[in-house]
C-alpha cells in the first residue's frame, strides 16, 4: 500500500491513503482481486454491482477496447445479493482500504432489499449504481434521469442502514446538478460522478454489425475525461457532499485536474486497461510529484481550485 | 496547466487495439473424436500458451488456445462441449471469424535444460501442440505425454511421428492404446529415470490432472506451469471475471501458464471456479465434459 502523507483523506470514519478509488465494474468480481487491486496502490475498491438477483449478463463480446476509449455492455453480471454476502464479508475482511459496496435494482425496494441482504458484510460505504446504461428500461433508466425517482432510490436504503451512501450519477441527463440536489436532499453521504457516457455503438465493416453482443455500450476511458471533468465542476458548485470524480482518469494530472474541479477522490476503471493493475499507485505517485512540485501541501488545497478564478 | 499527450505505455494490449479483425477460414482439418483444426492466413505473432479471442457475430466470444503457427497460418484446435464450440466446428473454408489477440503470459522455455515433459489430457492438450514445436526448435528434447479416454479422442497422435527431438507417449484410459491409465502415470515414470536439474515440464488439460502433474514436479524439485482455464469476459485484464482466489491474480493477463510452486498455493486450484455470474462453482473430475 501506498501511503503518501499529502494524499491521505478521511470521510465517515474511512481512511483513504490515496484519493485513487477501484471504479465499480472493473476488477471488482471477487474478494481475492480487490485485495489485489489494493495491494497495486489504490486507497479504496469497488466491488461489481450487486442486485437482488443472479445474472449470467450479455454474451461477448461485452467490453471493446481502443487508444482513446473503451465501450462496454457486461450486462451486470452478478451472482445476487445472498450468494454475495460470503465474498462481501470475505472482501471487507481481507482489504486493507475501505471497501465499497455497488449495489443496483429494478425498483426502490429491490434497492433496499439488497442492502439489507449485504449490510450483513459490513462494508464501509455502499454506492448506489442509479445510472447503469446497459440494460434497457429494466433497471437503472429511471433512477438515473429522474430526480424523484432516485431521492425514493435513497430514502429507502437510508431506512434500512446506517452504513454511509454513495450515489453513483449518470451523466446521460439534461439537469445532472437538479439530481444531485435530490439524492443530497434524500440524504446522500456522497457522490460518485460519472457512470460511462452514452450509450455508444462501434460496428466491423467485415462483419456488417455492431461488435458488442448487446450492439450498444457505455463509454469510458480516456476519451469521456472533458465530460466528467465538467460534471465534476458542476457538481461542485452545487452539492456540499464529497465527490469521487469518475472517468477517463488514467494519470496523475488528470487527477489533479479532477480534484481541481472539485472532486475529494478519484475513480478509476478503464485506465487499468491502458496503464496496468498498478495504476493506482502510478497515479498517486504523479499526484504526490505534481503537489510537491507545485507546492500543494494536502488534497484540501488542490480540491476545488479551479473556481476560484 | 499545460495539456500535454497522455506519454503512457499500454502494457496489455495487442496492435490493433482490443476490437476483432475477421479473418477468413483457410482450411478445416479434423484432429480426433470431435475435435477439428481451424486454420487462417494471419502472421499471428503467439508465443506457446498464449490464446486469442474468437468472435462469432451473432453467436459469442470466447477464449481458444494458439495450437498451429508457422508465421503465415496459424490453427486453434477446438472440442465440441457448447453452443459456441458447436458453431465453431461447422465453419467452413472462407466462413469469417473475429480475432483479437494473442493474450497471456504464455510457457517459459528453459534452454539451460535440455529436456521437457508435456502432459496433456483430452481436448485440453491442444496449446502443448505449439509447445513442443517451439521447445524442438530451441534444441529441447520433448516427451509429449496425451491422455484421453479412448484411442478416438487422443490429440495429435500422429502429428510429431516424423518430428527429430519429439517423442510422443500415449495413454487412455479404456487401455485402447498405449499406457492403460492417466497420463501422469507415465510422467511418473519418466520422472523416475530423470536428472530434476534437466527438465521442466508442462501441463494442461482437466484440473484435477494438472494438480497432480504439479505435486508430482513439487515433490521432485522439478520446475515448471500449468495452464490455467477461467471463465473469462473481457481476456485483457479489466472485467475480473477469471481471477484466482488467494493472489488474485488474472489468468488472461498473468496466466493462463502458472509455475507449480504458484499454482498449488491457490485454494480454487482443482477444487472450484467461478461461473458467469461469477459464483463460484464446484469443479467435476475430468475436463471436457465439465466444460
Ligand atoms: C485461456 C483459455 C484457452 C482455451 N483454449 C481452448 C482450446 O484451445 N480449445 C478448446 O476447445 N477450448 C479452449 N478453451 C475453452 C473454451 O473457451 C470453452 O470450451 C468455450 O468457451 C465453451 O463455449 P461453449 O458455448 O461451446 O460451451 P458452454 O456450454 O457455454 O460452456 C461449457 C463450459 O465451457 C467453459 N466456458 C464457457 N464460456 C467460457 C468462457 N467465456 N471462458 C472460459 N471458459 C468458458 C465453462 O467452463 C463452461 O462450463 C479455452 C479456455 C480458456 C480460458
Ligand atoms: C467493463 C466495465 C464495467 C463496468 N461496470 C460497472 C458496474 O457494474 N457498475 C457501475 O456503477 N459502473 C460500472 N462501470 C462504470 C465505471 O465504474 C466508471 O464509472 C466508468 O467506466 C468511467 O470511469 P473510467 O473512465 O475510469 O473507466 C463499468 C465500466 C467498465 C469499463
Ligand atoms: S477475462 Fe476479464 S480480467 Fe480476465
Amino acid at each position: 500500500m501506498h501511503t503518501l502523507a499529502t494524499l491521505s483523506q478521511d470521510y465517515h470514519g474511512s481512511v483513504f491513503s490515496n484519493p485513487t478509488v477501484l471504479a465499480a465494474g472493473i476488477l471488482g468480481v471477487s474478494a481475492s482481486s480487490l485485495a489485489n487491486v489494493i495491494r497495486n496502490g489504490a486507497g479504496a475498491v469497488t466491488t461489481k454491482s450487486v442486485g437482488p438477483a443472479a445474472r449470467a449478463g450479455h454474451p461477448n463480446p461485452v467490453v471493446i477496447a481502443t487508444d482513446g476509449y473503451l465501450l462496454n455492455a457486461v450486462g451486470l453480471s452478478n451472482p445476487g445479493a445472498e450468494a454475495s454476502v460470503e465474498e462481501l464479508a470475505a472482501a471487507v475482511r481481507g482489504c486493507s482500504a475501505p471497501v465499497i459496496a455497488s449495489v443496483f435494482g429494478s425498483t426502490a425496494q429491490e434497492f433496499a432489499d439488497v442492502v439489507r441482504v449485504l449490510d450483513a458484510a459490513k462494508p464501509a460505504f455502499f454506492e448506489a449504481n442509479i445510472s447503469c446504461p446497459n440494460v434497457g428500461s429494466e433497471f437503472g433508466r429511471p433512477f438515473g434521469t429522474d430526480s424523484a425517482a432516485a431521492a425514493k432510490v435513497v430514502e429507502e436504503i437510508k431506512g434500512e442502514t446506517a452504513t454511509p451512501l454513495i450515489v453513483k450519477l449518470s451523466p446521460n441527463v439534461p439537469d445532472l446538478v437538479e439530481i444531485a440536489k435530490a439524492v443530497c436532499a434524500a440524504g446522500a453521504d456522497m457522490l460518485c460522478a460519472i457512470n460511462t457516457v452514452g450509450p455508444g455503438m462501434l460496428i466491423d465493416l467485415a462483419a456488417r454489425r455492431p461488435v458488442l453482443a448487446n450492439r450498444s455500450g457505455g463509454l469510458s476511458g480516456p476519451a469521456i475525461k472533458p465530460i466528467a471533468v465538467r460534471c465534476v465542476y458542476d457538481l461542485y458548485r452545487a452539492v456540499d457532499v464529497p465527490i469521487i470524480g469518475t472517468g477517463g482518469i488514467s494519470t496523475g494530472k488528470d487527477a489533479a485536474e479532477m480534484i481541481m474541479a472539485g472532486a475529494s477522490l478519484v475513480g478509476i476503471g478503464s485506465a487499468v486497461y491502458y496503464r496496468g493493475i498498478d495504476v493506482f499507485a502510478k497515479v498517486a505517485r504523479e499526484l504526490d510529484a505534481f503537489m510537491q512540485e507545485h507546492g500543494y501541501a494536502g488534497i484540501g488545497q488542490l480540491r476545488g481550485c479551479a473556481h476560484d478564478a | 496547466m499545460t495539456h500535454d499527450r497522455p506519454t503512457f505505455e499500454f502494457p496489455t494490449r495487442s496492435r490493433t487495439g482490443e476490437v476483432p479483425r475477421m479473418l477468413p477460414v483457410r482450411k478445416v482439418a479434423d484432429e480426433a473424436q470431435g475435435m477439428r483444426t481451424l486454420f487462417f492466413s494471419y502472421p499471428l505473432d503467439a508465443a506457446p500458451g498464449q490464446f486469442v479471442m474468437l468472435w462469432l457475430p451473432g453467436v459469442d466470444q470466447k477464449p481458444i488456445s494458439v495450437s498451429y503457427q508457422d508465421g503465415a497460418l496459424f490453427g486453434i484446435t477446438v472440442a465440441e462441449v457448447g453452443p459456441f464450440t458447436r458453431r465453431l466446428l461447422q465453419l467452413k473454408s472462407g466462413d469469417l471469424v473475429g480475432v483479437t489477440g494473442p493474450y497471456g503470459t504464455p510457457f517459459t522455455l528453459d534452454r539451460k535444460r535440455p529436456r521437457a515433459i508435456l502432459v496433456g489430457g483430452g481436448c485440453g492438450a491442444a496449446p502443448l501442440g505449439l509447445l513442443a514445436e517451439r521447445a524442438a526448435a530451441e534444441g529441447i528434447a520433448v516427451d509429449l505425454i496425451i491422455g484421453a479416454q479412448t484411442e478416438r479422442a487422443l490429440l495429435f497422435r500422429e502429428r510429431f511421428a516424423r518430428r527429430r527431438r519429439i517423442t510422443t507417449h500415449l495413454a487412455t484410459d479404456d487401455g485402447s492404446v498405449g499406457h492403460a491409465g492417466f497420463a501422469t502415470d507415465v510422467l511418473a515414470r519418466l520422472l523416475d529415470g530423470t536428472d530434476p536439474s534437466d527438465t521442466r515440464v508442462y501441463t494442461c488439460g482437466p484440473e484435477a490432472m494438472m494438480r497432480t502433474v504439479a505435486q508430482l514436479c513439487a515433490a521432485r524439485d522439478v520446475p515448471g506451469q500449468v495452464l490455467m482455464e477461467r471463465y473469462m469476459k473481457c481476456g485483457f485484464g479489466v472485467c475480473g471475471q477469471c481471477c484466482i482466489d488467494g493472489s488474485g491474480k488474472r489468468v488472461c493477463v498473468e496466466g493462463p501458464a502458472l509455475s507449480f510452486g504458484e499454482i498449488l498455493a491457490h485454494a480454487e486450484f482443482g477444487k472450484y471456479s467461478r461461473d458467469a455470474s461469477g459464483h463460484p462453482v464446484r469443479k467435476g473430475q475430468r475436463g471436457c465434459e465439465t466444460r
